[in-house]
């Protein structure tokens, strides 16, 4: 069984999108981020403010939708669930903290912390002494008849901690849970999320602070919307890896200090301490380029590009670690094809991605290309290289007969009636970017 | 400082708008219950029946005053932490009051200026009504003499604000910090734990007490409200048996619904609804409790009056307009507090949601409370003023068309406040559920 809880596909956020583009461009407040949580997980999200952080926690937290992209909770994808399933989803699967605790003004802790779980229609009596135990380990149970305007900024988000761990939640979603505590208190919210985790709990963390995040096993830095730098904890040290977290945010600080904006490659850069996973969970969905070739800028910024220079082929996997494929390792290609079908009425049509499976001596690597007419390149790339490709739907014959992307759906559509099937291929609203 | 003001002016066009609309209204209300007093004053009689005739415009009046002034209050307060901006940036307490005049006494003004207007044209309006109702009698009053008394309560209202100002600027200047870090929260006093459920080891607080009470009011409230169906009942045992009723229902809401919360808690904990429902309302009351009172006080008020005066058909023509008036503004009064407790909630609706109650159970959470509330706090004063209604129809005081026309105008006002509230909870669940941004604004 996959360990995969929650994976994001290119996932794209614009607040008040402006679609006749009045305002010269849209504001992204996520640009095409990949990312997974694994069972076990502590991964930390960090950036400047206006980053996208909170923004990248409140989509994967089923709790704002997603304006291109796709999450998959549990293998599931979260476009294909209703609201009341996503309600479902977040009571059974996950637990947040929040930077102002949010607490029910009107509800006394005992019930603030039992909310979540009255849901389930638990024994009264069992509900009861559960509260009491999370609070007894939170060092809450004096003020559980409280309420909380009575109760200190600590002692409200201990509560917070409290009703987010009522329902034994899989992960936890923290958004700056620190923001409003002294360092005291601090350290022992994070050292209970430290045996949380310990325990099995998978956390994702918001924060701006390096010391809150140096609690993590991961840490990922978000700038303008996309994830620059990836460092990993792994046996290291708390210091040696707190002392990486502040270089990171240092050198961020002082980019931002004397340059006003990143170039076009800055946003390449990626900053691991050790790579920690190699092969994505399933096909990613990329563009590929060749190193010094001319590319679709439009199509390199929608998804993830995958570069492919004389000796290797350079891409951030759904992870966001750097993988580099050595091409003399490379065994052979298959080539494959998914059809996606655009339900827009009379306009209604199908779509083709090519499936590119690179098998190597250790890896297999699953790509899903979104390349145009320049797929041919690509693949013209791999037999100079002379990669043994094996094509059983015959891509390569169809592109070198109908070069142009209309002409060749249209073939496709005449000839590949089983990928058209119900079931196999994907259903999709165009507008709302919805499976159906 | 006239910049500053002009500036806050501008930012917060819609508040200032809706705030000085209230203001014309109750304002225009109070001129023409001044101006009917002022024409009672004109008809020859003895003292005491010009006493029993001007009784309902004189409490029209007050209402007016105390609402205008609750509204204005109620705003002053919500800007503590613009003030202590003012104090820190080195203005003394002293400019503080001319900012105050600046912003409030402004609109004040105009809503006074614009009320003379309204207000004439309201009487205009009553007198022709009354005409064509073939009544023989109408108010023509004397307009110097009902400017000069709406002046005195326009003044009143402005040294009575001032006073509550000066209060708040001391205190403001004596806890600067206190109130600059200041966040707005929920305080309700009403609801408290009366017993520990929880540890056992921990003392017990005792709730025999509250139990004992909590019967006594019931039986109180009871005893009363079946007293008063008694047609015959003598004026003064009919007024302590309408207020012990009506004490009842206050501390039936005040005391019962919280005690009984907490008696019942266990089996609350498995009907997740109905306890967040019963806790949503008790915020909800004790928000709400000023204008519950006063509602609760005043309807039944009106027709007790009627009822303890000599019967005459000027009573019946003055009770419609002074009726509907109060009730007008008590109901705006209402909208204005609701709509801040409406935006107070939406940070709670959006956390119950995010920690997993679905839109629709939020929202039988929200038609829960309601339905609590309209039973205290419009059906039960509805009840008894039915109840005081017959009492005035048998005993000839009220017509039945008189009678009908005032419960078809509580009803109607009420049933749209209730409209009201349905459609902004529906609209602020639908609003949080899909914006995030609640979630994270403090």
């Amino acid at each position: 069984m996959s360990n995969i809880l929650i994976e994001a596909n290119n996932i794209s956020k614009i607040y008040d999108p402006d679609i006749l583009l009045k305002r010269g461009k849209n504001f992204y407040a996520l640009d095409n981020v990949n990312f997974v949580l694994e069972k076990g997980d502590f991964i930390c999200i960090m950036g400047p403010s206006g980053s996208g952080k909170s923004t990248l926690l409140n989509c994967l937290s089923t709790l704002d939708s997603l304006s291109t992209g796709h999450i998959l909770l549990k293998g599931t994808d979260m476009t294909t669930l209703n609201k009341n399933e996503l309600c479902e989803f977040r009571y059974k699967t996950l637990g947040f903290v929040f930077q102002n605790h949010n607490l029910i003004p009107y509800l006394n802790i005992f019930d603030n912390i039992a909310t979540p779980a009255i849901l389930g229609h638990i024994n009264a009596k069992e509900l009861k002494e559960k509260v009491i135990h999370i609070a007894r380990d939170l060092e809450i149970e004096k003020i559980l008849d409280k309420f909380p305007h009575e109760c200190s900024g600590g002692e409200c988000q201990r509560v917070a901690i409290a009703r987010a761990l009522i329902n034994d939640p899989e992960i936890i979603f923290c958004d700056e849970p620190t923001g409003n505590l002294d360092s005291k208190n601090s350290h022992k919210l994070l050292s209970i999320l430290t045996k949380l985790h310990q325990q099995g709990t998978t956390i994702l963390l918001v924060t701006h602070d390096a010391m809150i995040a140096s609690y993590s096993q991961t840490m990922m830095y978000l700038y303008d919307g996309s994830i620059k730098t990836v460092v990993h904890r792994h046996n290291g040290s708390q210091l040696n890896y707190y002392q990486r977290i502040n270089e990171i945010v240092l050198e961020d600080s002082i980019l931002k200090q004397f340059t006003h904006s990143t170039s076009f490659e800055d946003k390449e850069k990626i900053d691991t301490m050790k790579t920690k996973h190699k092969k994505s969970p399933s096909y990613q969905i990329v563009y590929m380029y060749i190193h010094g070739y001319k590319y679709d800028k439009d199509l390199y910024q929608k998804y993830t590009p995958v570069m492919l220079n004389d000796r290797e082929i350079i891409y951030r996997n759904k992870y966001n670690d750097e993988i580099i494929i050595d091409l003399s390792s490379i065994k052979e290609i298959h080539l494959n094809l998914k059809a996606q079908f655009a339900n827009f009425g009379i306009y209604s049509q199908f779509t083709f991605d090519v499936l590119i499976d690179i098998i190597c001596h250790d890896d297999i690597y699953k790509f899903r290309a979104k390349n145009k007419d320049d797929m041919i390149q690509i693949i013209h790339y791999f037999q100079d290289l002379h990669i043994p490709i094996i094509d059983s739907k015959k891509i390569i014959e169809t592109y070198q007969q109908f070069p142009k992307d209309y002409e060749r759906t249209k073939y496709y559509i005449r000839t590949h009636k089983d990928l058209m099937k119900y079931g196999v291929c994907d259903n999709l609203n165009p507008i709302t970017n919805k499976k159906m | 400082m006239f910049t500053f003001v002009k500036k806050v002016y501008k930012n917060r066009k819609k508040d200032y708008y809706i705030l000085l609309i209230i203001l014309t209204l109750i304002a225009s209300f109070e001129f023409c219950s001044l101006a009917i007093y002022s024409s009672l004053n004109r008809i020859s009689g003895h003292i005491i029946t010009k006493l029993e005739f001007t009784s309902l415009p004189t409490l029209s009046t007050f209402v007016g005053l105390i609402l205008s002034t609750f509204v204005l209050k109620y705003f002053i307060e919500n800007k503590k932490q613009e003030f202590s901006i003012l104090l820190l940036s080195g203005r003394k307490p002293k400019d503080l009051f001319m900012y105050v005049l600046y912003q409030f006494g402004f609109l004040s003004l105009f809503a006074f200026i614009i009320g003379i207007g309204i207000g004439s044209v309201f009487i205009i309006g009553i007198n022709s009504i009354i005409k064509n109702f073939h009544f023989t009698f109408l108010f023509h009053y004397s307009l110097m003499d009902t400017i000069f008394i709406y002046l005195y309560f326009f003044i009143f209202t402005n040294i009575f604000i001032l006073t509550i100002c000066s209060h708040q600027f001391v205190n403001l200047d004596k806890n600067l910090v206190y109130y600059l870090n200041h966040k707005e929260s929920s305080h309700n006093d009403g609801y408290k734990m009366y017993f520990s459920v929880f540890l056992e080891d921990q003392k017990k607080k005792n709730p025999i007490y509250n139990i004992i009470l909590s019967f006594f009011v019931c039986f109180i409230t009871i005893y009363s409200s079946i007293k008063l169906l008694d047609n015959h009942l003598a004026s003064p045992f009919l007024i302590l048996y309408y207020f012990l009723a009506l004490i009842g229902i206050i501390l039936i809401v005040k005391k019962t619904v919280p005690l009984l919360y907490h008696l019942l808690h266990n089996y609350l904990i498995k009907h997740p609804i109905l306890l967040n429902a019963l806790a949503c309302f008790q915020d909800f009351s004790s928000t709400m409790m000023t204008l519950i009172v006063l509602n609760a006080s005043l309807v039944p008020t009106v027709l007790f009056i009627v009822i303890s005066s000599r019967k005459d058909t000027i009573l019946q023509i003055i009770i419609m307009p002074c009726f509907i008036m109060i009730l007008i503004m008590i109901v705006l009064c209402f909208v204005l507090r609701y709509s801040i407790y409406n935006n107070a909630i939406r940070k709670s609706v959006t956390t119950i949601y995010a920690i997993g109650y679905t839109p629709h159970q939020i929202q039988i959470i929200f038609v829960l409370k309601n339905m609590l509330f309209a039973l205290f706090a419009i059906l039960i004063p509805l009840l008894l003023f039915t109840q005081l209604s017959y009492i005035a129809l048998i005993h000839h005081y009220l017509s039945i068309e008189v009678i009908i026309c005032l419960s078809l105008s509580y009803i109607i006002l009420y049933f749209m406040i209730l409209i009201y509230i349905f459609v902004k909870e529906n609209q602020s669940i639908k609003e949080v559920t899909n914006y995030v941004k609640y979630l994270n604004r403090s």
